[in-house]
């Protein structure tokens, strides 16, 4: 058994909004294990950066748990930070203007009194490929790419076991895109950190991860290896999502499409979730929750899921 | 003739060039996909052919042709009668560009009746087909709605909705889809196409994102630093690219391998730009000559600025 690091057990996270309350994760469980990159893909609005948040601890649960080394997270969020380090989108907004680079960096440390703090921000700079020169500018002065580096620098501060990563590189050109998942591949392989990698760009996420969770309305519909699951995904909503990626193989060729959009989520949807847009529905998905249906590395629930491509 | 010709276009802020020398036309019901990354002034371009250029910019040399009509010798008040109507333009963030206190169908209606003169009651029944037209569901009722009250898929068929409600002969679509979900942008993208192909549109769709453009382009023009490197057919620029910019630009694209190839460096300020070819001090096969400004060459099957391309084809 591989060990994990995190684990997430049935959590539910609700809202309370005009109308209606919001079950914005339901019912969602999964591990990440330790040195592995895990990604959470999905539309906006499938919960999974309320996930992160509940992760963090920045969202009580309504029911369930996660655990993380063993621990609650509910339990000590003042240690959270040595636990799970923090890549945002945009580290133009994640970093505060008005700190020169090297404060940004050392700030973990300094809070959680660690010494020798100069050895390991010469330490930190260097291992994210960035110049010592750049420890006096400030985060306006440095490139996108470079700002995402410091971002990434200061989430490992502290060794995490764990990195959440809300989609770090949507903010990036492609080839610094390219770069910074370069350099997170290699962190990983140097120091066995986890990734739970959270992004709606399967194109990145083919490539960084090592097992996909894809969400649909607060729920996982497939879970899998990630080659598996893009190979052959089971769950027709996985395969409407793989298939409206526009690849340089399709050129001329326009990505298909998956009609509708997300429902309401205040509306109390029986059966399957996603049968308003599924071309696969049957009648039994009105009534009937699906169950888990396990088959190689995977997992997904659907009454009738999409052929198996050879 | 093209619908739209862009000739040796210049635009400096000031005394820096950020467009020096664009020219790219595209004909009627063509979409020429424009590529680049982060400030290589394909954006810029869009605005200039629009003449909405940001405060401080101005065209210093070149022409923008539509139609045979010359954009840039034409007043403000002449100009304001073509945008919106013979060309108009959809940007990457709907919620940014639909005004927050006005009902979408009003909306719709203002830019039909100052175009077409037709009355606000017809203005307003059009309005509403055009929604239906862009498959906003509920057309009537999503017509008295506010921005805020629809999703950030309707508020892009919306914009849509408004720039074909004049129907433009060109359409300049700014990173349509860039900031909607994977299955939105394929429905958004077929939407363009479909109007695109109803219409007639000369489209020019600007994205630094690869895939996109190779769904949807006819031909290709990649911008670097103000530029453009390479251009030709669509299959031509991704299969078989001539510009080690472009080159390393499709190889970034996350594949089967491991690790992905990373063009080194950064795209350079346009205060400092090197001498020569832009894109040399990044470039792996830079050699002597590229310390002078390479143009269009002929390559193989796309047009190139690279001194590589020189004599391949002699």
């Amino acid at each position: 058994m591989p060990e994990a690091v995190l684990e997430v057990n049935d959590a539910v996270v609700e809202f309370h909004v005009p109308g209606g309350v919001i079950r914005a994760v339901d019912g969602v469980s999964f591990q990440l294990n330790v040195g592995e990159t895990l990604a959470i893909v999905g539309e906006s609005g499938c919960g999974k950066t309320t996930l992160a948040k509940a992760i963090l601890g920045l969202e009580p649960l309504k029911s369930g748990s996660i655990v993380l080394r063993g621990e609650p997270v509910s339990q000590n969020l003042k240690g959270l930070a040595e636990r799970v380090g923090m890549v945002w989108q945009d580290p133009y907004a994640s970093l505060d203007p008005r700190w020169r680079i090297k404060r940004a960096i050392e700030e973990p440390l300094r809070i959680h009194h660690r010494k020798n703090v100069d050895e390991r921000l010469e330490e930190l700079t260097n291992e994210v490929g960035l110049d010592s020169s750049l420890h006096n500018r400030f985060p306006h002065q440095l490139s996108g790419g470079q700002r995402q580096r410091v971002a990434i620098a200061r989430a490992l501060a502290l060794r995490p076991p764990i990195v959440l990563c809300d989609e770090p590189t949507a903010a990036l050109d492609l080839s610094i895109r390219a770069q910074i998942l370069n350099l997170l591949k290699e962190i990983q392989a140097k120091h066995q950190v986890s990734f739970l990698y959270i992004s709606h760009d399967l194109t990145t996420v083919r490539f960084i991860a090592d097992r996909t969770i894809v969400m649909y309305l607060g729920r996982i519909v497939e879970a899998g290896e990630t080659k598996q699951l893009f190979a052959n995904p089971r769950h027709p909503y996985t395969r409407a999502l793989i298939d409206s990626v526009p690849t340089l193989e399709k050129i001329g060729v326009m990505p298909k499409v998956l009609p509708g959009e997300i429902p309401d989520p205040r509306l109390r949807i029986t059966g399957c979730r996603f049968r308003s847009r599924c071309s696969n529905r049957i009648e039994k998905c009105v009534t009937v929750d699906p169950p888990p249906t396990s088959e190689d590395s995977r997992v997904y629930f659907c009454h009738n899921p999409a052929a198996k491509r050879a | 003739m093209p619908a739209l010709k862009i000739s040796d276009l210049h635009v400096s802020f000031g005394s820096t060039e950020i467009l020096r020398g664009i020219s790219l036309d595209v004909e009627p019901g063509e979409t020429l996909g424009v590529l680049g990354e982060s400030g290589c002034g394909k954006s810029l371009t869009g605005l200039a052919a629009m003449r909405l250029l940001p405060p401080g910019g101005t065209i210093t040399q070149g022409t923008i042709e539509l139609q045979g009509k010359q954009l840039t010798k034409i007043s403000e008040s002449q100009m304001r009668r073509i945008r919106g109507g013979e060309i108009a333009m959809v940007f990457q963030d709907p919620f940014t560009c639909l005004n927050p206190m006005m009902r979408i169908g009003d909306q719709i209606a203002e830019a039909i009746d100052l175009h077409q003169r037709v009355g606000s009651k017809r203005a307003k029944t059009k309005a509403i087909e055009q929604l239906e037209s862009v498959r906003v569901p509920a057309p009537e009722s999503a017509a008295r709605k506010f921005p805020h009250q629809l999703s950030g898929g309707q508020r892009q068929r919306v914009m849509i909705a408004m720039a074909f409600s004049c129907h433009p002969k060109v359409l300049i679509a700014d990173e349509p889809t860039t900031a909607l979900d994977v299955t939105l942008q394929a429905q958004i993208l077929a939407l363009l196409k479909e109007l695109q192909s109803q219409e007639g549109t000369a489209v020019i769709l600007i994205s630094h994102d690869v895939g996109v453009i190779a769904g949807v382009a006819d031909r290709i023009a990649v911008f670097y630093a103000g530029k453009v490197i390479e251009t030709g057919s669509a299959g031509q620029i991704i299969k078989s690219p001539a510009h080690p910019y472009t080159q390393g630009l499709l190889a970034s694209m996350p594949g089967e391998s491991a690790k992905l190839y990373s063009i080194p460096g950064q795209p350079p300020r346009f205060t400092e730009l090197p001498i020569g070819c832009s894109f040399a001090p990044r470039c792996k096969f830079q050699f002597e000559k590229c310390e002078l400004e390479p143009g269009l060459i002929a390559a193989n099957n796309t047009l190139a600025a690279c001194w590589l391309q020189e004599g391949t084809n002699a």
